[in-house]
């Protein structure tokens, strides 16, 4: 049994490897709203958080055979999760102009009902790298410390601070930004 | 506002609701996946997407990939490579329970076309209908009710799709011709883009996406049934095979529990499928009207937009090139491989100029020039791209997907450090295969397809990097 791995933990890793997909969900159960708020964070389109998930999670299993236990099961989701909307991203950056062409097509479901007022938070967020976007959400709004987040985004912990400090301030500047725009229109409405 | 605010807003964030049947639709891919490695890769490779599109695209969609499939066991069987992917399959031996379960997993898993086929084309009438209809008249489905709606079908290289008046969108038309790199978009509610340079298998060609929530039922019924034989029959004429399943131990609650489906015999395309749920019909789909051509010229597969639509013509900002041509635009030697697999051969070039994703190890991954070439075995195919690596590494080299080998690791290779993500045996037509992500003195490179691991290995051997 690895030892930096819970018993429980462990057991279901083990399980998941021999193919045993309640295992596997029963190991993601505990990180999925947190994994699936890193993905809105990363792709910031509300629309396409079950497509970097469902990406993720099958890339998990097909791999989990690979995952040693040295890292926690969290962080090693959270990578995957990270380089699902990476890929994701680049995939968009070659198709802009279909994604332009097809942005209006019908999506189901009424996935708008289903965000959490933090459209501002996010629509910011899309203003840093995509690097710093990664560091701020492990860091700030999953308590990831700098070691860990450096061994799952494969950065010394130096360079977690210097993304951490450029994203943070990054962020700030621009939901001030959108604050000075909101209050700039509500004047203007007013007038 | 200070930063504690934000951070506080930060650890509130949420994302969205999962839609429903998230959770369902990955436990049984997965689930498909660690009871048959054998398909697992394709059944993973067609169900990424859940976008809501009319159904009779995603019959025609899955149809063709039936008629793809089979041409792929075809060529297979026949073991004579491209050139075999070439021919017209005149005649198809009927398939075994066993054999023809993967088609029709496929088919109702079918996600995109991005297969090299034969020329056909197939041209028809379409008849659906959902129980109970949420349309027209909006609902919660957009799609479904189709009743004597055209359609058409061709492929060549990767593929070739008209589908003209589906689902309350007249003027959509969508296909993509590989052989020429040209294809056209039309939604239906803008004007249409037409593709001049496109890369082989264009990402915006993948709209043709299933949304059969039932398709994870339907895989389940597949995977309970394996003793139903297929029957031969006749259907206005023409030669099809028919297999009914049934899953007895199937919740109704999950979808539906047995299906039939009947199946051209001389192009594999899915003219009959009926699915129901606790013994009442849930849906049903069926080709009124029927033909096949084979060895078209190729003035067919000339795309002409719907009547009255404005074209713009994309920037894909891809050109298909020599590789000495790509390496004066790339401003670097492209490498070329000694020792490519048994078969392949290299089939296209393209080169990009690429705005990707910035911010790696503090620098920012703009505008670097990536040639892909692409390698093609019939239904088999793989991509080496090369890019500078740049003094400041590159997320290509460093972090590939987060789950691969070192190179170094691996005592086959010498000449390179990377990455590798090998698979045991050679998947077919997949991207998800061996996978070498590898940097050389100036160049960082990546190797993905439809390779063994010896394969991938050797390949990368072969290079002369820098």
């Amino acid at each position: 049994m690895n030892a930096t791995l819970p018993q429980d933990e462990s057991t279901l890793v083990n399980h998941a490897r021999a193919g045993d997909v309640d295992a596997f969900f029963a190991l993601v159960e505990p990180h999925k709203g947190a994994l699936r708020a890193m993905a809105y964070g990363m792709i910031h389109d509300a629309h396409l958080v079950d497509d970097v998930m469902q990406d993720a999670y099958l890339k998990a299993f097909r791999s989990i055979t690979r995952f040693n236990g040295k890292s926690a099961f969290r962080s090693w989701m959270f990578r995957i999760v990270a380089n699902a909307s990476i890929d994701l991203l680049r995939k968009r950056s070659h198709e802009t102009t279909s994604w332009d062409a097809t942005k209006d097509a019908p999506i189901a479901g009424d996935v708008e009902s289903d965000l959490v007022g933090n459209a501002v938070l996010v629509d910011a967020l899309s203003t840093l790298t995509v690097l710093q976007r990664a560091v701020v959400l492990m860091v700030d709004a999953h308590g990831f410390g700098y070691a860990e987040a450096g061994r799952t985004l494969g950065l010394s912990v130096g360079g977690i601070s210097y993304q951490l400090m450029r994203g943070r301030k990054a962020l700030l500047e621009a939901l001030k930004q959108r604050e000075f725009l909101e209050e700039h229109d509500k004047g203007g409405s007013h007038s | 506002m200070n930063y504690d605010d934000v951070k506080n807003q930060l650890q509130g964030l949420r994302g969205p609701e999962e839609r429903p049947e998230f959770e369902h639709d990955v436990r049984v891919m997965l689930e498909s996946r660690s009871q048959d490695p054998t398909v697992a890769t394709e059944r993973v490779r067609n169900t990424r997407r859940h976008l809501t599109i009319g159904s009779s695209v995603v019959g025609i969609a899955a149809a063709a990939v039936v008629a793809i499939l089979i041409g792929s066991s075809l060529s297979q069987d026949d073991n004579k490579g491209s050139e075999v992917a070439q021919q017209p399959r005149a005649s198809v031996t009927q398939p075994s329970t066993t054999e023809i379960k993967p088609l029709l997993a496929s088919t109702v898993l079918a996600e995109s076309l991005q297969r090299q086929a034969t020329i056909v084309d197939v041209s028809g009438t379409l008849d659906m209908t959902e129980y109970p209809s949420k349309y027209p008249g909006g609902g919660d489905n957009p799609g479904f009710n189709v009743k004597g709606e055209t359609f058409q079908l061709r492929a060549r290289g990767d593929l070739h799709a008209v589908t003209p008046g589906v689902n309350g969108a007249p003027n959509s038309e969508t296909w993509y011709d590989a052989a020429t790199g040209t294809g056209l978009q039309c939604n239906g509610y803008g004007p249409c883009i037409k593709h001049v340079n496109a890369a082989s298998t264009p990402t915006w060609f993948t709209s043709f996406t299933s949304v059969m929530n039932e398709q994870s039922s339907l895989l389940r019924t597949l995977a309970a049934d394996d003793k139903t034989p297929v029957e031969s029959v006749s259907v206005d004429g023409r030669n099809a095979w028919k297999i009914s399943l049934t899953n007895p131990n199937a919740n109704p609650a999950d979808g539906p529990d047995a299906m039939t489906a009947v199946i051209d015999a001389e192009s594999g395309f899915a003219i009959q499928l009926t699915t129901s749920n606790g013994g009442k019909p849930q849906r049903e789909y069926s080709v009124a009207k029927f033909a096949v051509n084979s060895h078209l010229p190729d003035a067919t597969f000339v795309g002409m937009p719907p009547q009255g639509v404005a074209v713009t013509t994309a920037d894909d900002g891809y050109l298909r090139m020599t590789v000495d041509k790509a390496s004066q635009r790339a401003g670097y030697r492209v490498p070329t491989p000694a020792k490519i697999p048994a078969g392949f051969a290299l089939a296209d070039v393209t080169f990009t100029s690429s705005q990707a994703y910035t911010g790696w190890r503090g620098g920012d991954e703009y505008n670097h020039n990536i040639v892909t070439q692409t390698y093609r075995n019939g239904l088999l195919s793989f991509t080496f791209s090369t890019r500078d690596s740049g003094p400041k590494g590159t997320l290509w080299y460093d972090n590939p997907d987060g789950l691969s080998q070192p190179l170094d690791t691996d005592p086959r290779v010498t000449l390179t450090d990377g990455y590798f993500s090998g698979v045991s045996a050679r998947s077919t037509a997949s991207a998800t295969g061996a996978d070498v992500w590898g940097v050389g003195s100036q160049q960082v490179f990546s190797v993905v397809g439809d390779l063994t691991n010896d394969e991938a290995i050797a390949f990368v051997q072969s290079l002369r990097i820098g």
